[in-house]
């Protein structure tokens, strides 16, 4: 018989202490993703003083069912992955903050990062490690109705929509997966796919044309998602001829690519034309202490391990400077 | 053979000395064990040994049938917790708490060895003005 102790989850609160405004930290951490902990597990190891801000512990891995290519296991799910890298974090004791969102970030001899909710925290060092969020179509419906029919993750919610029609909007990669991952249990699937043609590979959109109860309409956008309570239609126009429909559905989920969440950094720290920070292979950014690591960054693969190694140089770069300084 | 490796036992017992107090664990078989119930009596006896707080006593659901019905107990093997003075919490595990239940199983008996997690407000408030019986069943999809 089996036992999967999760140790982590019964470590005593009082490894996490409370992040602190009083307190001049060398490093800050802003981000608790791969790139996020793992810096933090670097941090600490180097024995700088080191405060983390997450926001979702996690991220993105926290919503993915199945990774096969984290190397030292062949299969493990997001959240299990999660639990054991905030199992080695915790060990450290490092100051924590979880929930808030960033504000604004302060250069100077000591940066200043301040939160949403108005607390102001100081370090030498910071790496920014936040990530990216999907991508939103931002049309009349779609905030109102998260959550009652609007989705983001098939993983998460594909399930509520069992013999139900659904709509997926996007035709690379993440559509394609949505679209697959549905036909299998939906009534009918809708490809929505702004472009002429799908984008993503190869073996998806064939796997994708070998379900029968999936279509894909081109050149097509939505126009507005509809329904009191919960979803009930998208209406969607036809971008080459403006031809209207209005398409009966329960779900639709929105699959068009993700946004680096930098909005803090704009017009601070350079970003590239899709809004990524830039960085050298240092992990430094365009501001002397200020570091980043992981999907936030222009590094050309996002992907665990990537965004794994991106966190651990980061945190030997913001150790290092920190170190040269005093 | 042991249910549990060095490995795991000895995270077990390191968790396990953060109990604030006592816990008894009351363990309800028969006298001519299943698989399953014999599976259970040593996981509950190797367990026991983890801990000096942890005070087991093993029950016949047939000879002991009083005890048994007083717990609404009505099925083996069956594990039911009790506080360090030996009063029901209400907490039971049927079945051996394998996989990743061996976490609900060992916070249970953390939560009732004193690490009380109160509700937060409102939702104390709230749930306080619950004025009928209400029955909750939480059902868990293993992926």
């Amino acid at each position: 018989m089996e036992f999967n102790l999760s140790a982590g989850m019964f470590s005593s609160e009082e490894k996490f202490s409370p992040l602190d405004t009083a307190k001049t930290y060398d490093v800050l951490i802003l981000g608790g993703g791969p790139a996020g902990l793992t810096a933090a597990v670097y941090c600490m190891r180097k024995g700088v003083s080191t405060g983390i801000i997450v926001k979702e512990i996690g991220g993105q891995v926290a919503l993915t069912a199945g990774i096969e290519n984290y190397m030292g296991y062949r299969h493990i799910n997001g959240v299990e992955l999660v639990d054991k890298f905030r199992e080695q974090v915790v060990q450290f004791g490092i100051d924590y903050d979880e929930g808030a969102s960033i504000a604004s970030i302060e250069a100077g001899e000591v940066k200043r990062v301040k939160l949403e909710d108005g607390r102001v925290f100081s370090a030498r060092a910071l790496i920014v490690a936040t990530g990216k969020s999907w991508r939103k179509l931002e049309v009349p419906g779609e905030e109102e109705l998260t959550g009652l029919g609007v989705a983001y993750c098939t993983t998460c919610d594909g399930p509520f929509y069992t013999g139900k029609d659904v709509i997926v909007v996007g035709g690379g990669n993440s559509g394609l997966e949505a679209a697959i991952d549905l036909a299998r249990i939906a009534s009918s699937v809708t490809v929505v796919q702004f472009l002429d043609r799908l984008t993503g590979d190869r073996i998806l959109i064939d796997k994708m044309k070998g379900f029968e109860n999936v279509r894909v309409l081109y050149e097509t956008e939505v126009t507005s998602i509809n329904g009191s309570e919960e979803v009930e239609s998208v209406s969607v126009r036809n971008r080459k001829n403006g031809a209207v429909d209005e398409i009966h559905a329960k779900g639709i989920f929105i699959e068009i690519g993700l946004v680096p969440n930098s909005g803090f950094a704009k017009g601070f720290l350079k970003l590239n034309e899709a809004g990524e920070i830039m960085v050298d292979c240092a992990c430094r950014t365009s501001v002397p202490g200020i570091f980043a690591a992981g999907d936030v960054t222009d590094v050309p693969f996002k992907q665990i391990i990537i965004a794994g190694g991106e966190g651990a140089k980061a945190a030997l770069s913001a150790c290092n400077y920190v170190l040269q300084k005093s | 053979m042991a249910l549990f490796d060095e490995n795991v036992k000895q995270q077990i017992s390191g968790i396990l000395k953060n109990m604030k107090g006592p816990v008894n664990l009351d363990y309800f078989t028969q006298e001519f064990e299943c698989a399953a119930c014999r599976e259970t009596h040593s996981f509950v006896e190797e367990f026991a040994k983890l801990s000096d707080r942890i005070k087991l006593s093993i029950d016949d659901f047939q000879k002991d049938r009083a005890a048994a019905d007083g717990l609404h107990i009505d099925k083996i093997p069956a594990i039911a917790i009790k506080d360090g003075e030996g009063n029901d919490t209400g907490i039971r595990f049927y079945g051996l708490p394998g996989g990743y239940e061996i976490n609900s199983f060992i916070g249970s008996v953390l939560e009732v060895s004193g690490h009380r997690e109160p509700l937060k407000e409102p939702a104390a408030s709230r749930v306080a003005a619950v004025s009928r019986d209400v029955h909750i069943q939480v059902f868990v999809m293993a992926t």
